[in-house]
């Protein structure tokens, strides 16, 4: 799949606002501000894909959240087990309950809302579902969601970190071939 | 030396080299052992059966375990010597991997039925349940050590 210069731009912007969005809830959430740095896209296949996001055995807490729609994809908010037991107490502390699968809809609402605005398509998010295992035994899980035959998927990435406590989380957004597609042609092309 | 096998990929090698393979979820992992030469070969499958369109890699079982014997045959391996190993088709998710045959499931059957068309029978078998695997493969002894995450 070939991309035109503003077409990427358009793929960045789409990630900037998204993952500035989520951010922005998770900073209000948290009552803590929320650095995000740089988020990107890539263009990869399901058998890379996984290798883009990180080591294969490496323990990892996942909150999956699938996307519907007007496109489809997944959510994966990935982080250490650590990082994922200290988030819920702290979220305990503040009233929430059932504090990860809020904060995978939190996260997906937010960033959802804003892709859909910007694309003038609608996405809305699942309810979540969570792991903690083996890194690539969960995201090579995860990615069959976006369909058996899909070759190609369109990975939107950026980290999030809490800037008092450090806790930090990866988010990745992931779009199947058929919505690659799609977003590419709505968004401008020059 | 320890040669590691990538998802949707298969290596053929001989004593005294190790394979192993990181992070097996619903994937399945198939071990092919030829005790007389000390050669295997260790796979690394995601899906089960490939669709009509699919023309190169070893992203499917029932693909995949063709070439992986094509493989062996080519080397000197003689299919009734063979020792097989089947490992993985977890299911790692509860809400999102909830239809009736998940994704796990289907690799594993799809593997059962290959080795049976092929007239092999499983010699080890670590399958399902809702855990991450790491895989090593010793080609030296033929053991294959399976450690979980849970």
């Amino acid at each position: 799949m070939q991309l035109s210069a503003i077409q990427q731009d358009a793929l960045t912007e789409i990630a900037n606002i998204s993952f500035g969005k989520a951010a922005s809830a998770l900073s209000v959430l948290m009552e803590e501000q929320v650095n995000t740095n740089v988020p990107c896209f890539q263009l990869k296949t399901v058998e890379t894909a996984s290798d883009a996001i990180g080591l294969a055995d490496e323990l990892v807490t996942e909150i999956v959240l699938k996307i519907k729609g007007d496109v489809t994809g997944i959510i994966l908010i990935l982080m250490q087990p650590a990082v994922a037991q200290e988030l819920e107490k702290i979220l305990n502390e503040v009233g929430v309950s059932s504090a990860l699968p809020e904060l995978g809809n939190i996260l997906a609402g937010n960033a959802l809302t804003a892709i859909s605005k910007f694309l003038n398509l609608t996405l809305i998010s699942s309810v979540p579902d969570i792991a903690t295992d083996m890194q690539r035994a969960l995201i090579v899980s995860s990615v069959f969601q976006l369909g058996e035959e899909t070759d190609a998927v369109l990975l939107l990435s950026a980290q999030m970190s809490l800037s008092k406590t450090q806790l930090s989380a990866r988010i990745y957004f992931l779009f199947d071939e058929v919505s690659t597609q799609k977003i590419i042609e709505v968004i401008p092309k020059s | 030396m320890n040669i590691v096998v990538n998802t949707a990929d298969f290596v053929v090698d001989a004593a005294p080299n190790v394979l192993s393979t990181h992070g097996v979820g619903s994937c399945v992992v198939v071990c092919l052992f030829c005790r007389p030469l000390a050669l295997g070969a260790l796979g690394h499958f995601m899906l089960p059966k490939a669709p009509a369109t699919y023309l190169s890699g070893f992203k499917y079982v029932d693909k995949s375990l063709d070439a992986m014997m094509d493989a062996l045959l080519k080397r000197g391996v003689s299919k009734r010597n063979l020792e097989v190993s089947l490992i993985g088709g977890a299911q790692m998710f509860k809400v999102l991997e909830s239809s009736v045959m998940n994704i796990g499931q289907r690799n594993v059957e799809e593997a059962r039925q290959w080795f049976q068309r092929n007239g092999l029978l499983i010699t080890l078998q670590d399958v399902g349940g809702n855990v991450g695997r790491n895989v090593a493969f010793d080609l030296d002894t033929g053991v294959v050590s399976i450690a979980k995450s849970g």
